[in-house]
């Protein structure tokens, strides 16, 4: 008898502005009880890619080691957010702060346009995105599911954009699939990352389905009862979602369709005897 | 002269943004700055002049989503 051939659990790998990559989840740094409920979160997850930000803070606060520093000691890819900002040219001049003290030009530009929901300002965004990209940044544009402000970020030369699943923080999943799923069949060469609002694995492997190439979130790691454990599941689901698309779904019926063949059926008689 | 350092009024009697950060306290710190809310890079911090009313924002890497 043949072996059977082992079955694939790592999908292929991928790529970031031509950065390689294995893992297509990217995980935020925020939120953790405690930096190493994080370590060891960001471990479980296999995430190559860690979220961070940049704040007022006071010279006394800044002494006896950062929290960059620890974020640093993983080893990951660093991109920076402009969380926090209301206009594109805060937006810009964050970017230009981030790029020089974590030396990397990936910026994942936020531009909040409504603070309840923190919704992004589609027409700052695009703006900011204008200036970034002429300024040789490498934007990650963290965007509503708006089809054609998606469409105006990819055309301004933004190679990684970011449709929300449902509003930051919320867990709630995605809330309108048919715009994601519109998203994904009209702009099929750009590389789209759900960004914000899931909550399970299951939601990050049903976008992964869908195909989209990654999702990024924080919140629903952070806050489980157990990060790590949420962590690895996360990193689980999000392979299984890749490989799910790469392998092809069934297609639906809306009638039942018997699984074990119908020829041979026992006990069944013909009428005529 | 008073500027505004991260929101909060301050005195110095300083010319150049390199001798401001000093004397805030942020000599050694790894931080970034902008000036009325646009980006000075560090090579001009010794040669940049600050004025009177200048809004410092001095920031330094957080976690974040």
């Amino acid at each position: 008898m043949s072996e059977a051939p082992i079955a694939p659990t790592v999908p292929d790998g991928w790529s970031l502005y031509g950065e390689p990559l294995k893992s297509r989840l990217l995980l935020g740094t925020a939120r953790y009880p405690s930096l190493a409920v994080m370590t060891e979160a960001v471990a479980a997850s296999g995430a190559e890619v860690l979220t961070l930000g940049l704040r007022r803070q006071s010279p006394e606060k800044l002494g006896g080691g950062s929290v960059w520093d620890h974020i640093a000691k993983l080893g990951c890819r660093l991109l920076p957010n402009t969380a926090g900002c209301h206009t594109a040219r805060e937006a810009v001049t964050l970017a230009r702060m981030s790029r020089e003290i974590f030396g990397t030009s990936w910026i994942k530009l936020e531009v909040t346009g409504d603070d309840y929901n923190l919704q992004p300002d589609p027409y700052e965004l695009i703006e900011a995105t204008r200036e970034l990209v002429k300024a040789d940044f490498k934007v990650f544009a963290y965007t509503t599911d708006d089809l054609v402000v998606c469409t105006r970020l990819r055309d301004l030369g933004c190679e990684v954009i970011m449709p929300w699943g449902a509003p930051i923080g919320t867990g709630k999943g995605v809330t309108d699939p048919y715009a994601l799923e519109t998203l994904r069949a009209r702009l099929p060469d750009a590389v789209l990352i759900v960004d914000a609002g899931l909550g399970l694995p299951s939601h990050a492997a049903r976008v992964l389905e869908m195909g989209f190439d990654g999702v990024l979130l924080n919140t629903a790691v952070a806050r489980a009862d157990d990060p790590v454990r949420m962590a690895a599941a996360f990193g689980k689901a999000v392979a299984a979602g890749r490989l799910a698309f790469e392998a092809g779904a069934m297609a639906e019926s809306e009638t039942a369709q018997p699984s074990t063949p119908v020829v041979g059926t026992p006990f069944w008689q013909s009428e005529s005897g | 002269m008073d500027i505004f350092c991260n929101g909060d009024r301050v005195s110095l009697d300083v010319e150049r943004l390199a001798e401001a950060l000093e004397t805030l306290g942020f000599g050694d710190r790894r931080v970034v700055v902008a000036v009325n809310e646009t980006f000075v890079a560090k090579e001009e911090w010794p040669s940049f002049r600050v004025r009177a009313g200048d809004r410092l924002d001095i920031l330094a890497a957080i976690e974040g989503g």
